[in-house]
């Protein structure tokens, strides 16, 4: 396949110049390739604004640069806190002080 | 005195009993299946941790490439995807990824928020883990006798054997092939439990020791490193013992997929 | 928010859904027939006593 192309196809037609813009049979679709940069948005890409708790929670600890471990250490914190809270209740406010059963 | 110990004992296993938050029962009707439990809580704090912990958060915001965070997600799929094409392989392995996966990474949060202090684990109900093993086991056998019908029962003859000692390998091989449906399950729950256990028999153990004076408590930090190590270890297993089940699920589904 | 995948569900999974159902089944069986042994058919954690049933007398 390869070996059939000739020379000339493998350098690409020089279009886009300001010079060749009027005169190329081409130029209107040039102009409407022009057209499309133009109306792309330029510059930085704007800020992700952050909605919510949870988007406030994505944005501080998973985001980028700020992602960490911490929300592992939350959810072992907000586990530990719970699990406790409920043994206290079923089982350890009755053996205050050594108490017996 | 130090008084790190409240002097009463609890029975080890007191960690794995299911309490009733929610019940549904009456003398009038018994909807007791319906119940919120422990065991509720702790599957639905598993499920919110895969579902909105690891896959919403880190989705990166639309972007093409994901944070960081996403990166943790993509090799652990990434390991399973080709655990699975390994072991599977073929035309069919594909369509079995998604379960293998979903087993997966249910079985490894569930163990590893089971090492969380006061937590529980999940892993660790002997009923709950050897129904799902039965439940894959069966479904395997099912998939293996609808896609090849009777030439199935040739996966209880191994390739090459003399024809005499055929009666004996088929009743060795069939008697394997019933033990896979506990064996999956009872090596994942009977690791659980060992490891829960042991370090609260140790734990307990090492507070009376070290709350018997202040000699004791200083020396009493030697068998705590030693626990620490036992703890590092159960982390170990509460990853292995997931990766082991999902390896041998598909495994299963490769006989019966493939038959050898 | 959530992906689409065309994954066959149905297809590949059938079997699975047998299987659940039938060990549900036989779970469900064992469990209430392991209920009504001597062993636990007094115990406070049965079921039976939040239905308001009494202690059965042992032999």
């Amino acid at each position: 396949m390869i070996a059939k192309r000739c020379l000339s196809t493998l350098i690409p037609p020089k279009i886009v110049s300001a010079k060749n813009l009027g005169s190329a049979p081409n130029a209107q679709r040039i102009s409407q390739v022009v057209q499309f940069y133009k109306s792309l948005p330029q510059g930085a890409a704007p800020a992700y604004k952050p909605s919510g708790p949870i988007g406030k929670y994505k944005a501080k600890y998973f985001d980028g640069d700020n992602a960490s471990g911490k929300p592992l250490l939350h959810l072992a914190l907000f586990v530990l806190g719970m699990g406790y809270s409920m043994e206290y209740y079923f089982h350890l406010r009755h053996h205050k002080g050594g108490a017996e059963h | 005195m130090l008084n790190l110990l409240n002097t009463y004992i609890n029975s080890p296993l007191d960690q794995f009993e299911i309490r009733v938050f929610l019940g549904f029962v009456s003398p009038f009707f018994d909807l007791s299946c319906l119940s919120f439990t422990t065991f509720s809580l702790y599957a639905l704090i598993v499920f919110i941790v895969i579902v909105g912990g690891l896959n919403l958060l880190t989705t990166n915001n639309d972007k093409i490439v994901g944070s960081r965070w996403y990166v943790s997600q993509e090799a652990m799929y990434d390991t399973i995807l080709n655990m699975v094409k390994g072991q599977i392989g073929g035309k069919y392995w594909g369509y079995y990824f998604p379960l293998v996966y979903t087993f997966f990474i249910f079985i490894f949060t569930a163990n590893l928020i089971s090492m969380i202090p006061y937590s529980f684990a999940l892993s660790a109900h002997l009923v709950f883990v050897v129904s799902l093993s039965t439940i894959i086991w069966l479904g395997a056998t099912i998939t293996g006798l609808y896609k090849h019908g009777l030439i199935f029962f040739s996966l209880f003859v191994p390739t090459g054997t003399p024809l005499a000692l055929v009666p004996l390998l088929v009743l060795i091989e069939l008697l394997s092939y019933f033990a896979r449906a506990i064996s999956l399950g009872l090596r994942l729950s009977a690791n659980i439990i060992a490891g829960h256990l042991l370090l609260l028999i140790l734990g307990g153990l090492v507070l009376s020791l070290m709350s018997v004076s202040y000699i004791y408590f200083i020396f009493g930090f030697i068998p705590l490193a030693a626990i620490l190590a036992i703890l590092c270890l159960e982390f170990a297993i509460a990853v292995i013992q997931s990766y082991v089940w999902s390896i041998l699920t598909s495994s299963y589904l490769k006989d019966a997929l493939y038959l050898h | 928010m959530f992906k689409r995948f065309p994954t066959p569900i149905l297809k590949p999974y059938w079997p699975f859904f047998v299987g659940g159902v039938f060990v549900y089944w036989g779970v469900g069986k064992a469990a209430s027939a392991s209920a009504q042994t001597a062993e636990f058919i007094n115990d406070p954690r049965n079921p039976r006593f939040a239905r308001g049933e009494k202690p059965v007398e042992l032999k």
